[in-house]
Formats: C-alpha cells, sequence, structure tokens
C-alpha cells in the first residue's frame, strides 16, 4: 500500500511511451510523480491501522471502516499533508481527520492517473519525438508536434503528418512528461497549525470491496438430539490493498448504507485504434458475425452447470482452533474484536473460526409443507432440528446470519440452509436437512368454495411414521392461507403458523383441515 | 467579409499550452479580471460562466474555445460581451483520426515510404488515393496498387492536416463587434461531468444524548479540465430532464422553460474560491456543530407500501428498524441549514475506537428542521406478526385478530412503536390491547414497552367490512 516518494519535481521528465505498431497498443514506462508544490508534507504510511468490517445485507456494497494513526511533523501555519498509501479502494466522501488543533477545511482526493491515454491528451500539442526502428537498416528520428490522440496519434512534422500505429514499422514515440498525474489515487488535507510540531494526525475512511460474512459448520451428533455448532468468520478481500498486522474489528447487524458510498468513477481511458483499412487483396473473406456466434455458444456457459454438479456430497470441513474473540454490544449492533492482528492480502479469502460449541440441544422435527392444491400422494418430510439460543441449549450467544452446511454423525453432507437472519438470546433458529422418508405424507383437496381473498378448501392430510422410534411432524399450511389443526395438537415452537403432531412407530394419523385464503 | 480566428484558452491552469486552430489571429491578454463561476446542479448537470478579457477586432471574427470541458452541451453555450453579437455558433467534432486523415486525402497526393525488409533500405515516393474503402487503393506511378498488399510496413505522409479536422471535439462562435478593443466577454455552458454531494458525520454520545454534526460538500470532477478559482454554487432540488434543455440558454441559469431555477431549488455559495483539479474529489468543509440533543427510536412497521405486510404462512419476523431523530438546531436555538446528502453515523465503542454504524440520506432541512433517519436494524428486538384468528360475519365482511410479538434480548428495557398500515374506510382497528394512536387515516401506531430479555405481545382486532 505504499507509493513512491514525492518527488518535488517541477522540471519535465521525459517518458517514454512505446507505440507497438499494429497491434495498437501503448504501454507507459513513467518515473515517479512530480508537481508537487507549496509546504506539503508526506505521511508516506500509518505509523498502526485497524479495519471493522461489515456483514453483507441486502446486497448493500461491501464496506470497511478503516482507522489510521498518522504522526506528522508540521511546520507552523498552513500545510498540505499528503497520506501515502492509503486502502485502494478509499471513498472519499467518507474521509475524516482528527487529531490537529484546528478542524480541518478542506480535503482533495485526486485520481488523474497515469495511464496511456491521459498522458497522450495532456501531451496535445506539445513537442513529441517519434523514433521508427525497422528491423534492418537505420533509426529514423522524426520531431513535431503531437496533433491528435484519436484512434491512436497523428503527428505534424517538418515532413508532413502522419499518423502513427497504421502499418508502419515499429517505433517509439517520446512526449514531455506531463505535470499532475499520478501514480495511485491520492489523498491530501490543508491544515493549519498555530506552531510546528509532532501532531497525532488520525484518518479513517471507509473501504470498498471487502467484507466479512458468518459461515457455520454444524455437525449432528448420533443422538439426533444435539449438535457442534462451530462459527466462522470468513473474509473477502476483492480490492488490490494488503491490510498487514491488522486488528480487525467485525460488526454484526444491518447497517445501512447507499449506493452513493463508492469511489468516484476512475475512467480508464483504454486508446481506442481508429486505422485506415488495412485490408489485403490475399485477406480471406471472414464473417464476424458468425465468428462472434459460434463464440458465444461455445464452452463459457457449460461455467455454471459443472459448479452445480460438484456441489453434491461434499466431506465436513476439519475443525479449525477458535481464534479469541470478544464479542460486546455497539448500541443495537454486535461487536466481535480480534486482538490478535491479521494480515489480509489482495484479492484473498480468510476463514477462522470465532465460536465453537459442542453438543448444543436440538429438537428433531420432520416439516410437512402443504401446498394451495394439495401436495399429493406419499410425499416426503424434510429432516429439521430447531434449536433455542440459550444457555439450557448450550448456546446462548449473538448469532449472525450466514451460510451454515449442515453434516451428519458420518460427517456426510445432510443440508446447506442459510441462517438467513440474525439470531438475537433466546431467538428459535431451524437447521434444515434433506428429505427423509420416516415421515411421508398425503395432502389432498377434498373440496374448495369460493372465489379469490376468502376462497376456502378442505385439505385432507394423512401423516405416516415409517421409522422404528417416535417422531413428530411440524405440519405449515400452504403459503398465504389461513386455518388450524385441531385444538389438542400445540403449535410448533419457533416455528410460527406450524403444528407440532407426535408419531408413535408406525403410527398413521389423518387430519382434515379447512383452509382460507387470507387478505 | 473579414473573418479572424481568436484562440481563447480558457481554463488555464490544466495546461499552459492551447492547440489551437491553425489561423489564431490574436492571443488573450492575461488573467485580469478572470471570474470562473459554477453553478453545479444534481443529474450531472453544471452551469461554467467564464468572464475573460478578450481583444475583439471590429466586424466578424472566429473565437475558438479549445479548452471548455469535455462534455460540453454545446447547445447551451452563448457568449456575450458589450457590442458584440453572435452571428453563428459552431460546435465540431469531425476528430482527427488516422481514418479520415485518408478519407480526406482521397484524390489528393500523400508520400508513402516503404522499408526494404531485407536491407532496411527505405524508398519514398508519391502516390494518389484512389479508395479507402477496407483496403487503401493507391496509384504509384504508372500502376495501382493496394497499400501494404506486399506486407511490407509502410509509412504515408500527408501535407498537411486537412481543416475542420481537431483533435476534440471544438467550440467555435463567430461574432460581430461594432468595435475593436479589449473587454469582459462571458462564456456560460452547460456540462456534465462536474457533480457535488453533502456529506454529513454524525457522531453520538449516548452518555448525554447529543450528537455532534460535521458537514463536508464534495466536488468531483471528471470534465477533463480544471477550475481554477472558481466561485462554486451549490444547487439542491431537481432540474427539469434533458428534453427542456432544448435550444440556448443566453442568460440566467439555465433549466428548461418549464421551470425556472428560484422556485424549485434550494442553491447555496460556498464561502472561499476553489481550485478544482481534473479527476479530483475535494471535500471543503460546511459546518462543525457539537451538543445537538437527538434521540433513539425503535420502529417496525408492517403491512404499508414497501414494508411486509402480515402473512399467516411464515410467521415473518422483522428486526425494528433504528432511527434517529434530531434538530438542525443547538441548545440554545442556533439553527443549520442542511443540503440534501448522505450523513454517515459513528459510535465510540468500548475501547474508544469509533465505529460506523449507519448510513442514511436525508432530503434538505431548514434551519432548526428535523432530521429523522434509519441508520440500522436491532440485532436485539425481533418483532413477529401473526394472524391468530379470521373469522368471517358474513355480508358484514370478516373479523381478524392479529398479535404482534415484540421480543427484546437487549440488556435494557425499550418501547418499540409498532405500525399497522393497509386500514382505511372499510377497515378499522376494533380492539387493541394497548392504546394506539391513529397516525393517518391509513396507519396506527402503538408504543409496547418492553422488559431487557422479555417479551411483549401486543393484540389487535381489525374489521375489513369490504
Amino acid at each position: 500500500m505504499t507509493s513512491p516518494p514525492v518527488a518535488a519535481a517541477q522540471a519535465r521528465v521525459a517518458a517514454t511511451l512505446s507505440v507497438l505498431w499494429g497491434a495498437g497498443v501503448l504501454a507507459a514506462i513513467i518515473p515517479p510523480l512530480g508537481g508537487a508544490l507549496g509546504a506539503e508534507v508526506s505521511s508516506p504510511a500509518p505509523a498502526a491501522m485497524s479495519a471493522t468490517l461489515y456483514q453483507s445485507y441486502r446486497r448493500a456494497p461491501d464496506i470497511a471502516l478503516i482507522t489510521e494513526s498518522r504522526p506528522v511533523e508540521l511546520p507552523a501555519g498552513e500545510s498540505v499533508i499528503r497520506f501515502e498509501g492509503v486502502a485502494a479502494t478509499l471513498i472519499p466522501r467518507s474521509v475524516q481527520v482528527s487529531g490537529l488543533p484546528a478542524p480541518v477545511a478542506e480535503g482533495d482526493f485526486d485520481y488523474d492517473l497515469f495511464d496511456a491515454a491521459t498522458i497522450l491528451r495532456k501531451s496535445l500539442g506539445r513537442p513529441a519525438e517519434l523514433i521508427l526502428s525497422p528491423p534492418r537498416g537505420r533509426e529514423v528520428r522524426l520531431t513535431g508536434t503531437l496533433i491528435s490522440d484519436q484512434g491512436l496519434v497523428a503527428l505534424a512534422h517538418d515532413h508532413g503528418v502522419e499518423a502513427l500505429g497504421c502499418g508502419g514499422p515499429p517505433g517509439r514515440l517520446l512526449v514531455g512528461m506531463p505535470d499532475g498525474l499520478r501514480t495511485r489515487p491520492s489523498l491530501s488535507v490543508r491544515a493549519r497549525v498555530p506552531r510546528a510540531g509532532r501532531y497525532a494526525v488520525r484518518l479513517s475512511y471507509l473501504a470498498g470491496g471487502i467484507r466479512w460474512g458468518a459461515a457455520y459448520v454444524v455437525r449432528i451428533a448420533p443422538d439426533g438430539r444435539h449438535l457442534d455448532l462451530d462459527g466462522r468468520i470468513r473474509i473477502d478481500n476483492h480490492t488490490a490493498s494488503a491490510f498487514a498486522h491488522v486488528p480487525a474489528r467485525f460488526v454484526a447487524g444491518d447497517v445501512m448504507r447507499g449506493s452513493e458510498t463508492v469511489q468516484p468513477r476512475q475512467m480508464v481511458q483504454a486508446p481506442v485504434r481508429d486505422c485506415w483499412g488495412l485490408a489485403r487483396t490475399s485477406d480471406a473473406v471472414f464473417d464476424r458475425r458468425e465468428f462472434g456466434r459460434r463464440d458465444k455458444g461455445g464452452g463459457n456457459d457449460a461455467g455454471p452447470e459443472v459448479m452445480r454438479a460438484m456441489s453434491v456430497a461434499m466431506p465436513a470441513p476439519a475443525a479449525m482452533l477458535p481464534r479469541a474473540v470478544e464479542q460486546e454490544n455497539l448500541a443495537d449492533l454486535k461487536i466481535y474484536r480480534l486482538e490478535e492482528p491479521i494480515r489480509i492480502l489482495p484479492m484473498q479469502q480468510k476463514l477462522f473460526t470465532f465460536l465453537a460449541r459442542p453438543a448444543v440441544a436440538a429438537t428433531p422435527v420432520h416439516l410437512v409443507r402443504m401446498t394451495a392444491m394439495g401436495a399429493g400422494a406419499d410425499q416426503p418430510s424434510r429432516r429439521a432440528w430447531i434449536v433455542r439460543n440459550d444457555k439450557a441449549s448450550g448456546l446462548g450467544l449473538p448469532l449472525p446470519h450466514g451460510d451454515l452446511t449442515l453434516y451428519g454423525a458420518d460427517h456426510g453432507y445432510v443440508g446447506d440452509d442459510p441462517l438467513k437472519e440474525d439470531v438475537a438470546l433466546d431467538g428459535l433458529f431451524t437447521l434444515i436437512g434433506t428429505d427423509s422418508r420416516t415421515i411421508t405424507f398425503d395432502d389432498r383437496v377434498l373440496s374448495r368454495s369460493g372465489r379469490g381473498k376468502g376462497e376456502t378448501a378442505v385439505h385432507r392430510l394423512t401423516l405416516r411414521n415409517q421409522g422404528s422410534g417416535g417422531e413428530a411432524a411440524s405440519v405449515r399450511l400452504p403459503t398465504d392461507r389461513h386455518g388450524a389443526l385441531p385444538p389438542d395438537v400445540a403449535p410448533t415452537p419457533g416455528r410460527d403458523a406450524e403444528w407440532l403432531v407426535h408419531l408413535k412407530p408406525g403410527e398413521t394419523r389423518t387430519f382434515t383441515i379447512v383452509v382460507t385464503d387470507t387478505p | 467579409m473579414r473573418d479572424k480566428v481568436l484562440a481563447l484558452t480558457l481554463a488555464a491552469a490544466l495546461s499552459p499550452v492551447a492547440f489551437a486552430p491553425a489561423t489564431v489571429a490574436r492571443a488573450a491578454p492575461p488573467d485580469d479580471g478572470r471570474h470562473l463561476a459554477i453553478t453545479i446542479y444534481p443529474s450531472d448537470l453544471s452551469l461554467v460562466e467564464d468572464r475573460r478579457m478578450i481583444d475583439f477586432p471590429e466586424g466578424r471574427a472566429t473565437i475558438g474555445f479549445p479548452d471548455v470541458s469535455a462534455h460540453i452541451r454545446p447547445e447551451t453555450a452563448s457568449l456575450s460581451a458589450d457590442g458584440v453579437e453572435t452571428v453563428e455558433q459552431n460546435f465540431d467534432f469531425d476528430l482527427l483520426t488516422p481514418t479520415k486523415l485518408m478519407e480526406k486525402a482521397l484524390g489528393s497526393t500523400v508520400r508513402i515510404v516503404r522499408t526494404n525488409p531485407g536491407t532496411g533500405a527505405t524508398v519514398e515516393e508519391p502516390a494518389t488515393v484512389l479508395s479507402t474503402q477496407e483496403g487503401v487503393v493507391l496509384r504509384i506511378g504508372d500502376h495501382i496498387e493496394v497499400l501494404r498488399d506486399d506486407g511490407v510496413p509502410t509509412r504515408v505522409i500527408f501535407d498537411k492536416v486537412p481543416e475542420n479536422l481537431r483533435a476534440r471535439p471544438t467550440l467555435s462562435i463567430l461574432t460581430r463587434s461594432t468595435h475593436g478593443g479589449v473587454r469582459p466577454a462571458t462564456l456560460r455552458y452547460m456540462t456534465s461531468g462536474l457533480s457535488w454531494s453533502a456529506d454529513y458525520v454524525a457522531s453520538f454520545d449516548p452518555a448525554t444524548k447529543t450528537l455532534s454534526l460535521q458537514g463536508w460538500v464534495t466536488l468531483t470532477n471528471n470534465t477533463q479540465v480544471a477550475y481554477a478559482q472558481a466561485r462554486v454554487k451549490v444547487a439542491g432540488g431537481a432540474v427539469a430532464g434533458d428534453s427542456a434543455l432544448g435550444g440556448m440558454a443566453p442568460d440566467g441559469p439555465p433549466g428548461g422553460s418549464r421551470r425556472t431555477a428560484s422556485d424549485t431549488q434550494t442553491s447555496f455559495e460556498l464561502p472561499e474560491r476553489v481550485d478544482i483539479a481534473d479527476r479530483q474529489a475535494k471535500q471543503i468543509a460546511l459546518l462543525d456543530v457539537k451538543g445537538l440533543p437527538g434521540e433513539r427510536i425503535y420502529r417496525s412497521v408492517w403491512g404499508v407500501r414497501g414494508a411486509p405486510g402480515i402473512q399467516s404462512g411464515t410467521g415473518q419476523s422483522a428486526k425494528a428498524d433504528v432511527i434517529v431523530r434530531f434538530r438542525a438546531q443547538d441548545a440554545s436555538g442556533h439553527g443549520w441549514r442542511l443540503p440534501h446528502g448522505t450523513l454517515r453515523a459513528f459510535l465510540q465503542d468500548s475501547k474508544g475506537e469509533a465505529q460506523f454504524v449507519g448510513e442514511a440520506r436525508i432530503g434538505d432541512i431548514a434551519p432548526g428542521g428535523q432530521v429523522q433517519v434509519t441508520l440500522s436494524r436491532a440485532f436485539d428486538i425481533d418483532v413477529t406478526p401473526r394472524l391468530v384468528s379470521d373469522e368471517t360475519m358474513g355480508a358484514a365482511g370478516a373479523r381478524r385478530t392479529f398479535e404482534y410479538k415484540v421480543a427484546n434480548a437487549s440488556d435494557s428495557d425499550v418501547e418499540v412503536e409498532v405500525q399497522q398500515g393497509g386500514l382505511g374506510p372499510d377497515v378499522h382497528v376494533v380492539d387493541e390491547s394497548i392504546t394506539g394512536v391513529a397516525l393517518d387515516a391509513y396507519r396506527r401506531q402503538w408504543t409496547v414497552p418492553v422488559d431487557a430479555h422479555g417479551t411483549t405481545i401486543l393484540t389487535a382486532v381489525i374489521e375489513d367490512k369490504r
């Protein structure tokens, strides 16, 4: 995250642009940036930093709060502090600077970067030198003025006007170094201090492209009534920034953020090539549309299919040693504090365990889902476990929403059903596994009356326990329909509008249920 | 007719070099009397007013403006100066590309330079361009050939830059002046590529129930030119869309004929002139206030547009919204005007580190006006509504009993505002376990107290006579 030191270079430095003839590609080899003026103080890197990561909700942009400690020596009066080595995805609108005697009045985020198109644009009307280097023979040097950067470049020189990159021999274009361009976006603030000295400046900002999420691995115990719960923090860094030795914090809870909290568009324009026709009489006729179609219909579309096929039957991951994570309240949110500093590399996913709870009590049930038209005969139920998030169950701690993978006692894969909501203390949540034929059911509509809202249907529901032990079925009425099972059947705890039916081994029970379409 | 061409370099901070048209008659004098004013509207639209001294010759002259914003809307440009009339305005976008160079050379003579790949020897000879379709067909001496048909690298040298081809789309104005001499002239134009936003940092102190508020204006420049020492005005509200921008806007702020700027917009001027470099986001402090009294509200909204209704099937639950409300005035009653923008809230954690706890957009707030923003959802407060019974009353409609279970897993007692929408002339609350208030004809609100680690059930009976 550090950039080369700022050179106080007002003199023009010659930059070399290699014009790759034919390919129409421009590459620039650039010395460190120049153009610094006035009392500028550089802060090359943070002395210390911390990062707070946020979870993803409703596809809100990924953000992290970066706080940096930046001690700087400032002269008395006004100066510009340039912060080098900030995160590449810094969102300028979120920058805060503190630790100065007076508030900062002005800050700049400059992203006028070195790229071939910008250098050419800024070199228009300026002297340029063209060096042609044929594979054999003499090098030709032509000096003139750059008159266009459209569709490659045009140079006016002593002998006339010439477009570069349109079928001539290979060569290089030399232009003067434009002022004010930078190798990476730069953040600076204007500060005023009464006396010279060392100031403990704190810089904080939001950065995009990095987030955390919870990922749970749950293993069902052989008794089917307990489970081992492993909670992991997964960091996804989709940025080019590395965060080395950073104390990290993770905020759980739905923190609102808007789509405007993003970086300014950093439009890096690739030079567009627009040469005159270079077709030759020996060229074969080539149908580009046909080529495009074939290209599109090719192997790329097979990608997701392969991924889907691979997501079957994976073994349970090995348990990880939990890291020391402190959890506390942050007003209406939860914050996890990892005291051991971590290293997050660019384009990296990092995973570690933040909680591990063995032998959590769970109530096994079989989910039975009725549908408005009747689910049909001999339907499988779905295995599920209802867990109460309290101390008595062996839990009793906030559980941020996240991915959840369920494994059986034999480490085989049982299901993959995310924890969709954050679970507070005493909250109930359900882990849903695979289909089961231990309990099967028939759901038929016997009669129907009325129309639209208020429509009434009479269902006959038959539940069968085909297992060797007592089992419980949790019956859900069709979506958006209202009704009830007989009063002797209790609602399922933690599953609203569901009813819990206990079945002895081999027992079959039949219910007639009237359901109405609700408003 | 006495046409002259002047090159006027606007925004000289960009670069000292003006790539002026070939027939420059005179240069603009130094920057005496320079005045740059920019009004930035929402919807990516800005008005630039650039006043400079220009030496107008008597009679007709063409003034070229090579250095205006790359995203100028040329139809909005206008030039005004004492005794100067605009005869015609041109926006030339025939760009100088290799293809255009060759096309304009059709029928005329160019020179080609061929390099023998074996020996490296070069041969230069004149050629007449016969065709530029697909391949370039040339007549060289007494024979005709396709350029580079032999694959040998071949340079093409043109005698001159054809007229009207330029590196950039260029604005030029043909003027007629009653008298010659230097005088101030103002060029006005609309452009995209400049934008502004207001950003607020609100830091809460739960102990004193106050917050401090810092405001910033962020200007972002993607116009490919720099604006030096500009007086910047930013405007809120909405301007009429693109369709209303037809025609020229000779004087005053443009905005189309359907609305004038003043009756729909609030605007304010930045206190000092600013330099805005190209591709820069500049932040300027707007306000810094401490000790604003504020309050936190928990709210759960059901059955209105944009919020979930109650469905019996799933008994869906939702975390309560965390809303913060404050007035844009301090304890002594002094108020601040807040232009619309984004508010980001921060709170110190137990270690004294400021943490980000939510962001929301705010509209334009008058001094002393109320700001109310939803920052997050409360992790520990779940509201689960459920349809308990649905009895038909025959032709009289239906009578439904709803239950809202409000669970509070936090360590403090709370009050949660539960709102039910979807009421109306034929849909009434006829019974309730906690006395509610009608917010309007369609919504009712109950304030539900819930103990720490407790649960309160609110019951409401709604008759639907439709």
